[in-house]
Order: structure tokens, then C-alpha cells, then sequence
């Protein structure tokens, strides 16, 4: 048996192989918009910056008149005509990527005024702010409680509990746990019955009443 | 020699050139801003206590919760079944292990949900799938699901179905230790649900 | 893009499928390039054959500079691409144990299973031998567990331990490669060409 040389195949391959290659690098084209930080940096800046603000602080620079903040109301323009922080500018969450947008916190990326974002709700404008902060805007921060907790807020009397920090608990989860289920075990079952589920009992009794 | 293979030999020498300038671009496995911010706004990412409470009593195997609070709050308390990922964990190969494990809807949660939604955003940026947050985290699970709250009279009777799911959720997570001993929990989740079909056939 | 079924493009119960097209493609051109016979697979060691060498070395450097380019473009993502797992000392000893194998029985598994299929029976016994070598490990385990299971470093590539840039390690390999053909060749017509 002689070997074989099979030059013609071995070209028609490399060939076949270099066109695949130079049709993908013709089709992709980088992307417009690029993350500027790495997923380990930004978990660094998530550990390492405070990147929220209360709404109490910014409440109280607007009323003094300070250009401490500027604020970006990213709900939609229709809740926005209905009351926003006065001196807000008003760009929807879905529309931070376009163009006008982008350019607007590039011109205000130097500044030394922060860039404050609010939605109905801290979680609404968690999304958005994670996106610019990964695009590298270092001064954006984003509003706790939003709209909701700023609109009813007292600036005399203002909530001692700091309610609009979500991601305070506010139960010991695990005291709740032990509780139900100490006194399942040291209590005998009729105590526990008394003690734990007394709604239940009265919910099923007047269900079975009133039928 | 063959001429040929001088040729291929230069052809894969030149494409070996190439690949030293093209790794000056990561970023192009992950998932571009703009559609990330397309699925965020969606919200189509969050599950609430209620569907959540409901996939774990009915013993769904392909939930998978996260806890992406720290090691230390994590060891007072978890919700059942979950694997703790600290946020600064979340690129290890350990947690890589962890999030991408065939067939599992991955679930993180925290106290609130800022953290569990930028650990969802930091994992889906990297493009794993599947990835999905406790809508209002463990306040609201103990809101709803460990202590409801009974519904105002005025309110629909979709509001005392729900009430009376959270009170059997509710039992099912606090009284889980008990629950093969003891058949008076079980009795009672059973009850609930009878009396429920019952009201709707009386019409009451 | 792709890998297909870690990025959940595919169902998981693909993979079975896919296993079998690719084995029978790999068995196809395995057969076609003459790996079915003992003597040419034999033939590096003696130095009348390099094929092996060269059939494996091109596929390895095109494959890898092939995935660096297509994670490049974007149609893989290779951080969801499965490495196996290292473990240097068992390696090593494993490594030279299926050398000693493949110069005896002039069969790798893979070929050894090509073989058998075209009705070799050198080939048949030679796989036959290896299930029996499994068996054999396989009761043994508990025993060589520690060895086993030392030297680990983890999933890790060579670029990573070596902390080379991917791009400079590829170019190294496809150096090292060309210049194994070239010398192979020259050994290759040094020696008396052997019928076999």
C-alpha cells in the first residue's frame, strides 16, 4: 500500500477553511455601544463605591437650589408630566442607549455634579444604572425608594426607619423560621395549634359556616 | 518538498499572526448593552413569592435559588434548597459550576432585590441563560408567604384564594421540620383547599 | 452562538445525536486516511510513518485556530466551552502506559475500534484487551484513588498555566508543529521505505 497524497483535498479544505473565516470577519462588525468595564471590575465597584443616594439628600440639595445633582427621571413621559423632581430631565429607561442620550451623559461625565437616576422604584432604575456604570460613567448613581418614597416624603419630619433602603431586612428571617418551628417541637401539638394558626382556624370555621 | 505544503504551512502561519491582534476584543461573547437593557426593561426576568412558593411545594426539581447575600447572612438563614453565591463569588469557577447546570431555572434572591437583579445582570451579561430574581427578595417572602396578611372584606375573591395558597405556602415553610411527624399540618393544608372548592360551589 | 447545547440553542437530548454523526464522520475519515492499519499507526514510533503525527497535529492547530477565530466573529463562546480537567501526575504515568499499549498493539482506542469495524482481528482482540484493562482498573480503583486523583490543577488550559496571551501560544504551536512535519519528513526519507 502507498501512501496516498490527497495535496488537492488538503487545498480545497484550507481554502474552504479561510473563506469561512474571512466571511465571518467581513460580517461582524464590532458594536456601537461597548462595555467599558470588565464583569470582575464591576463587581469591584459594586463591593468597593457607594452608588446609591437617598432621596432624603437629594431632596434637601433641591431645596436649597444647589446644582449638586442632576437628575434623570427614566419613567415615561406621561408619569413624568404628572410630577418629577423639579430640574429633572426626563429620558425613559428603554431609551438610555440612543444616541441624544449617550451624548447627554457624555457631556455631563466630567462635571462634578452626579447624575442621579430614579424610576418608580429603586429596582426600575437598578437596571439602567447597572448598564451606564458598566459603560464606564463613573459619576451615576442611582435614587433609593424613587419616585414613590420622594413624591410622599416629609422633608421636616422625615422617616426615621430609612424605609426606602430595600435591601435593609426588615424581619430576622431566621428568628421568624425558629420561632414556628420551636414551638412545634417543645410545645405539644394543641398549643402549638393555639398559639401559631389561630386565623387559620377561624378562616376555615366561618368558610364551612357559610356555606 | 511539495509546494503545496509550503503553501498551507504559510497559510496557517499568517491565520496564527492573525489571532495575536484579534484578541484585543474580549467583550464579544457577552450580550451587548442595548439588548440587555431591552431584556431588562422587559421585567420579564422577575418571579414573584406566590409562583415561587408554589414551584418549591410542589417539589419542582428544576428550581435552583441562589442566595447572592454575604457568606455570613446566608448562614442565619436560607430559603430551602438554595446555594449561597456572594456577589464577589460570582465569577468563580465554583459559582460557574453552580450556573450552569442543565435543566435548572436559576432564581437569585437577597433582602430586597438591587443585589439579586446586578448579580442577574453581571450573569446574563456573561450570557448564561435561564437566570431569573425573587421579585422583592426575602422582605417579601416573609411578607406574603411567611406572614400574609389577611385580605380587607371589600377585596375580590382572587385575593382570598391567594390569601388562603400563602397560608398553606406558610405552614408548608415554617412547619417544614415537623411535617413527616406530625399529620395535623398536612391535614390542614388539605383542608384550605377543600373548603376553598366548597365556597365556590355554594357560590357564597 | 454556539456551543449549541450549553447556550440551550439545542435540547440536551441532542447530544446523543450529535455523538453518533460526529463518531461516524471521525470513523469515516479515520478509515479513509489508512488509521485502520496497525503497521501505519506503528510507523511513528519506527520512524518508516509520521502520518498519525501529522493527521493529529494539523487537526489539533486548525481546530484551535479555527475556535479562536470564531469566538472572534462572536459564533462560539468559549468560557462555556467544556476543558477537561488536569491531573499532571496521573497524566504523565497514564500517558506513558497507552504509549507502551499503542506500540505493542499498533492501535490507539479510537483506531483500534475503526479497525474492528472492517473486520481486523488484531484490532478486535486489541479492543477487546482494552475493555478487559478497564475492568481491571476499574476493581483496582480504591487503590490507586490518591494517585489518581493527584497533581490536579484544575480546568485549565496551557496558555493559562504558561500566562501567555492566547495569540502568542497559537503561533508557538503552530511553529512547533510545522517544524515536527519538516523533520519527521526529512527522517521519513532518510529511511528505507517499508512495505507494509
Amino acid at each position: 500500500m502507498r501512501e496516498i497524497y490527497k495535496t488537492t483535498r488538503l487545498s480545497v479544505a484550507s481554502v474552504l477553511f479561510v473563506a469561512v473565516i474571512i466571511v465571518g470577519l467581513i460580517t461582524t462588525r464590532r458594536p456601537d455601544i461597548e462595555y467599558a468595564l470588565t464583569p470582575q471590575q464591576t463587581i469591584e465597584k459594586l463591593k468597593n463605591s457607594n452608588n446609591e443616594i437617598s432621596p432624603l439628600e437629594v431632596a434637601k440639595s433641591m431645596k436649597v437650589g444647589g446644582n449638586q445633582f442632576v437628575c434623570i427621571d427614566l419613567r415615561s413621559p406621561y408619569d413624568f408630566s404628572k410630577g418629577n423632581i423639579s430640574g429633572s430631565v426626563n429620558i425613559p429607561a428603554n431609551r438610555i442607549l440612543e444616541k441624544e442620550s449617550l451624548e447627554f451623559f457624555d457631556k455631563n461625565a466630567g462635571k462634578t455634579a452626579t447624575i442621579v437616576l430614579y424610576d418608580e422604584n429603586q429596582s426600575l432604575a437598578n437596571g439602567p444604572w447597572m448598564i451606564l456604570m458598566q459603560l464606564g460613567y463613573t459619576n451615576v448613581k442611582m435614587m433609593q425608594g424613587g419616585w414613590d418614597f420622594y413624591a410622599k416624603m416629609n422633608l421636616e419630619s422625615p422617616d426615621q426607619n430609612l424605609s426606602w433602603q430595600v435591601e435593609t431586612p426588615k424581619y430576622n428571617y431566621a428568628a421568624i423560621k425558629a420561632s414556628s418551628s420551636q414551638s412545634v417541637t417543645s410545645g405539644t401539638p394543641a398549643e402549638k395549634k393555639e398559639v401559631v394558626l389561630p386565623e387559620k382556624k377561624v378562616k376555615t370555621k366561618k368558610v364551612e359556616g357559610g356555606c | 518538498m511539495n509546494k503545496t505544503y509550503v503553501i498551507l504551512a504559510l497559510v496557517l502561519v499568517l491565520l496564527g499572526i492573525g489571532l495575536i491582534f484579534l484578541k484585543a476584543n474580549p467583550n464579544n461573547t457577552e450580550i451587548p448593552p442595548d439588548k440587555l437593557l431591552n431584556e431588562l426593561n422587559d421585567n420579564t426576568h422577575y418571579i414573584s413569592t406566590d409562583d415561587l412558593a408554589q414551584r418549591i411545594i410542589e417539589g419542582d426539581p428544576s428550581v435552583q435559588l441562589i442566595d447572592v447575600r454575604t457568606a455570613k447572612d446566608a448562614a442565619g438563614f436560607m430559603l430551602p434548597g438554595a446555594i449561597n453565591v456572594p456577589m464577589g463569588d460570582l465569577l468563580t469557577e465554583e459559582s460557574k459550576a453552580v450556573l450552569t447546570q442543565d435543566g435548572k431555572d436559576f432564581i437569585f434572591y437577597c433582602n430586597g432585590d438591587i443585589l439579586a437583579n446586578q448579580a442577574w445582570i453581571i450573569s446574563r451579561r456573561a450570557g448564561l441563560a435561564r437566570l431569573h430574581v425573587l421579585k422583592g427578595g426575602l422582605n417579601c417572602w416573609v411578607e406574603t408567604i411567611l406572614q400574609p396578611k389577611p385580605p380587607a372584606p371589600t377585596e375580590p375573591q382572587e385575593a382570598f384564594d391567594l390569601y388562603q395558597a400563602r397560608l398553606g405556602a406558610s405552614q408548608f415553610f415554617t412547619g417544614a421540620t415537623i411535617e413527616v411527624k406530625k399529620s395535623e399540618t398536612k391535614e390542614n393544608v388539605d383542608l384550605t383547599k377543600k373548603t376553598k372548592t366548597r365556597k365556590v360551589e355554594g357560590g357564597c | 452562538m454556539g456551543p449549541l447545547i450549553p447556550s440551550n440553542i439545542l435540547d440536551p437530548s441532542w447530544n446523543n445525536v450529535i455523538a453518533l454523526i460526529v463518531g461516524i464522520a471521525f470513523g469515516f475519515i479515520l478509515e479513509s486516511s489508512g488509521f485502520s492499519s496497525s503497521r501505519k499507526l506503528a510507523g511513528v514510533f519506527y520512524g518508516y510513518d509520521f502520518v498519525v503525527l501529522k493527521v493529529f497535529f494539523t487537526a489539533a492547530i486548525t481546530a484551535a485556530v479555527g475556535l479562536y477565530y470564531f469566538e472572534y466573529v462572536g459564533w462560539i463562546n468559549m468560557s462555556l466551552v467544556y476543558i477537561n480537567p488536569t491531573y499532571v501526575a496521573s497524566t504523565i504515568v497514564g500517558g506513558m502506559i497507552m504509549g507502551l499499549g499503542f506500540i505493542m498493539g499498533g492501535y490507539c482506542p479510537g483506531t483500534s475500534y475503526c479497525a474492528a469495524a472492517i473486520g481486523k482481528i488484531d484490532a478486535i482482540v486489541f479492543s477487546t484487551a482494552m475493555l478487559v484493562g478497564i475492568l481491571i482498573f476499574s476493581e483496582f480503583y480504591p487503590l490507586l484513588e490518591s494517585f489518581y486523583n493527584s497533581g490536579f490543577l484544575g480546568n485549565v488550559t496551557v496558555y493559562e498555566v504558561l500566562g501567555l496571551p492566547v495569540g502568542w501560544f497559537m503561533i508557538i504551536l503552530i511553529v512547533v508543529a510545522l517544524g515536527a512535519f519538516y523533520v519527521t519528513s526529512l527522517i521519513q526519507d532518510k529511511i528505507k521505505e517499508v512495505d507494509y
